[in-house]
């Protein structure tokens, strides 16, 4: 394609779904737009499971100018079970041929990431599980990469305040960072959100979001050679620090709409909950299987959120449903389909970095989203009425201080309100 | 009180009130004694805590009625509070002599088959669809606390009860005291005339501290015994929190809307509550997400929490040109608790507005129920399915040394919805 940046950037700012909050197309990597010939990108990714392995095939599909140059993982089966599946699965032979992750380049072991960051990549992908998102965006955007970031963006106040102060370097350095909130790119949730802006429902008086689902059990029982922290590895989803709880970790998607919508943060919340089929087996750890939350925005409209993890045969019902002075939009039943958003997302993003698309940067708003689950989860636990100014100074680090394999690492009881103190 | 003289002129005067207002049936004709007012004899049966209270409302506010007949399960509760009242201003009208105290499980049917005109049903709230059915079958007037039952088969029973006491024109006053409070009667009236627009979301909020009759059980004390002294912490006498103490702000709203919800889904549990049989088996935190016919939400959180956290008890009401509290737009009267024994006696003497409130009652118990099995099975709950239940959590047999297995904490999953 003819290096017209004048007329295309005059063609674009007129175009219509733009999609909201769209700044004007700044080249963000002056040196990728090649003139004629289309620009290479390297990519990297951290964290080697089902979620970063899939992120690869997404971000491969339909941008065919990305590679995949280099993997890391705290695991080495895991690394190579994604490789493994990258070369065999028969459904991935147009993309194969751009994974081209040498010896040299796949890293494994807890410093993994820096390796990572170190090599010679333009995109980092940020795809292991949420407890290590705010060390390792930091260093992402130290290391001047545009990362596509996996949500939540971490599981504790302390994280998401460290993960807050690198997304404002990472405006400032115009690097593109890309949620994995994958809704802020999905066709329907931008037709809802346009016709949320037109006026068509009136004004926001509620807002509801479920995540009514399964449990995520990763493991059926542990290992014996499995010391402490490769355990809780193993079977993150259960143990708080490194999951954050399914209203954190999962249930996200549906909260950060309403945000979104709402163009704001809720300023208090008051949420209840509990284990209330979970047995005590270690592979249950010390997360709730439900949590309901009362939210309230700045202007008096409230959030409605349930989210729980159930049994096989129990209700199920993922959605969020806005409801105006004049109608209610569902998000769902949209006119346009669109394209996967899974895979949209990184059209997005790789347009974001050469300049051909907007400039998409979601780690402030995707952060003040994971920091609105924190904050739920914190009230369910204490039992206290937390607001934004409490969760914002809260000094909650859940973060272990040392990583090692044998680490021994007692898993902190299940919270009980009254019982577990609010820091 | 207004003599009946003026019945003529008050119905007229009255006609052009309050909404719902049916026009005035003399129910009992005899009480109509011409110039002098008439006198009325009520029972109590539970003499607890609400008993007592609804004994001091009764008596309050109307000064032609007296209390004649005490019925219990536990003579230590009857002797305590009757002693109790008998200190109080009223104590002149309390003349319950030592044959109309009745001691038992069969108490309540020998008050009710006395020489009484209303009967108090203030008992833990398992009981209420016998008592209920009892009391209509002997043709009394009925002053019923809520919940009015604790499962879908004894709500059903408790509906059959109310349409018999409807044809034989019996009056019905429950205990959802809001129903007679003018802070709530005008604000509903104008959300209903568009003071705030069409109704778009509503919340109702119980966040509160347990609730706890004894402290610890007593050896001598045989399972039903203990369960009776403890009711609050068992299911199929208590109801759990959303249907015995949550039910106010649920009944709110459906008068609000006009209609009961038609499907729930709901979560709950044990947070903090042990595992102990003081503890019983009924959950500390539910929140439902009722939805209306319309397609209106209810987003209702019940809880019992320890001291020191987060607690709140209101409703709002959230319209499309604007939000009410459900008593903003209104004005405080007298004691909502006193003014609805007012309206009970003016019904059953025909100086007021025929009351029947118990097919609503009824089915605000049943969807505070249905929030309940929802939560406990993990399943979604339709007014349908709960109004086809089978579930009876009632024992089949009576005596204090009964053996009572406690069912265990409700697990979704494991928990059957039958």
């Amino acid at each position: 394609m003819k290096h017209k940046s004048f007329s295309r950037r005059s063609f674009l700012r007129g175009s219509a779904l733009a999609g909201a909050g769209a700044s004007a197309f700044t080249i963000v990597r002056a040196e990728q737009v090649r003139g004629v010939g289309k620009a290479k990108l390297k990519a990297g990714l951290v964290g080697c499971g089902g979620r970063g392995t899939q992120a690869i095939e997404n971000i491969l599909e339909r941008n065919p100018n990305v590679e995949v140059v280099a993997m890391g993982d705290v695991f080495e089966d895991r690394l190579e079970k994604s490789l493994r599946r990258l070369r065999d699965d028969p459904k991935l032979g147009a993309i194969r041929d751009r994974v081209n992750v040498d010896a040299e380049h796949r890293f494994v072991g807890f410093d993994a990431y820096q390796k990572v960051l170190a090599s010679d990549i333009d995109i980092v992908m940020l795809c292991t599980p949420p407890g290590y998102r705010p060390e390792h965006f930091e260093a992402a955007i130290n290391a001047r990469k545009h990362v596509f970031c996996e949500k939540p963006f971490g599981t504790d106040p302390v994280g998401v305040r460290r993960f807050m102060a690198a997304a404002k370097r990472s405006e400032e350095l115009k690097l593109t960072v890309k949620s994995g909130a994958q809704r802020r790119s999905q066709t329907k949730y931008l037709e809802a959100l346009q016709r949320l802006r037109s006026g068509e429902i009136g004004e926001i008086t509620a807002c509801y979001a479920n995540w009514i689902g399964g449990p995520v059990i990763q493991q059926k029982a542990r290992d014996q050679k499995w010391g402490d922290m490769e355990w809780q590895h193993r079977a993150w989803y259960s143990f708080v620090w490194i999951c954050g709880d399914q209203i954190v970790e999962q249930h996200l998607h549906n909260i950060d709409v309403c945000n979104w919508f709402m163009g704001a943060h809720p300023v208090r919340v008051v949420a209840s909950g509990g284990a209330a089929w979970r047995g005590k087996d270690e592979i249950y750890g010390n997360i709730y299987d439900h949590i309901s939350a009362d939210f309230v925005y700045a202007n008096g409209v409230h959030m409605s959120s349930y989210c729980r993890q159930y049994p096989k045969g129990c209700y199920s019902d993922v959605s969020e449903l806005i409801v105006g002075a004049k109608g209610r939009i569902n998000c769902h039943n949209m006119a346009t389909k669109g394209h996967n958003p899974y895979v949209q997302e990184h059209v997005d993003m790789v347009a974001s970095i050469l300049g051909t698309g907007p400039y998409i940067n979601e780690a402030l708003a995707v952060a003040e989203t994971t920091m609105t689950c924190i904050m739920g989860r914190e009230s369910a636990y204490s039992g206290l009425e937390i607001t934004w100014e409490m969760i914002m100074n809260s000094q909650l680090d859940l973060q272990p201080k040392e990583f090692e394999y044998k680490l021994k690492m007692d898993v902190p009881p299940l919270p009980v309100p009254g019982q577990y103190k609010f820091v | 009180m207004q003599s009946h003289n003026d019945g003529w002129s008050r119905r007229s005067f009255l006609s052009g009130a309050t909404a719902g207002a049916a026009t005035f049936t003399i129910v009992r004709p005899e009480q109509v004694r011409g110039a002098a007012p008439a006198k009325l004899k009520a029972g109590l049966i539970g003499v607890g805590g609400r008993g007592t209270g609804a004994v001091e409302n009764l008596l309050t506010g109307n000064p032609n009625v007296e209390v004649v007949a005490m019925a219990d399960i536990f003579e230590d509760h009857l002797e305590r509070n009757l002693a109790r009242l008998k200190q109080r201003k009223f104590a002149d009208r309390i003349t319950v002599d030592a044959e109309h105290r009745f001691v038992g499980f069969d108490a309540y049917q020998k008050l009710v088959a006395s020489d009484i005109d209303i009967v108090m049903l203030c008992t833990p709230p398992g009981y209420r669809p016998e008592h209920f059915e009892a009391a209509i079958n002997a043709g009394k007037h009925v002053f019923c606390e809520k919940p009015i039952a604790t499962d879908p088969v004894g709500v059903r029973r408790f509906m059959a009860a109310v349409k018999k006491a409807e044809e034989k024109k019996l009056t019905v006053v429950a205990g959802a005291q809001r129903r007679a409070a003018t802070e709530y009667l005008e604000t509903v009236r104008k959300i209903q005339e568009g003071a705030i627009g069409d109704i778009v979301a509503l919340y109702a909020t119980y966040l509160s501290g347990p609730v706890m009759h004894a402290k610890a059980r007593e050896p001598k004390w045989g399972d039903m015994e203990w369960q009776h002294r403890n009711w609050y912490s068992f299911l199929w006498i208590c109801g759990d929190q959303i249907v015995e103490q949550h039910f106010h702000n649920i009944d709110f709203m459906n008068w609000v809307m006009g209609a009961h919800p038609v499907k729930v889904v709901a979560s709950g549990g044990v947070a903090w509550r042990p595992h102990q049989e003081l503890y019983g088996n009924i959950f500390d935190h539910m929140s439902s997400d009722f939805v209306y016919p319309n397609g209106v939400h209810l987003s209702s959180h019940c809880r019992q929490y320890p001291q020191g956290l987060y607690r709140r008890v209101d409703d709002l009401i959230v319209g499309a040109k604007g939000r009410s509290t459900g008593t903003d737009l209104g004005t405080k009267g007298i004691d909502s608790q006193v003014q609805e024994h007012i309206n009970m006696v003016q019904s059953i003497l025909g100086a007021g507005p025929y009351l029947n409130h118990g097919m609503a009652v009824a089915e605000s118990t049943l969807t505070c129920i249905m929030a309940r099995e929802s939560a406990y099975s993990g399943l979604e709950i339709t007014w349908e399915m709960i109004m086809k239940s089978q579930q009876d959590l009632q024992p089949k047999a009576f005596s204090y040394d009964q053996k009572m297995e406690m069912p265990p904490l409700p697990a979704p999953g494991q928990y059957k919805f039958v």
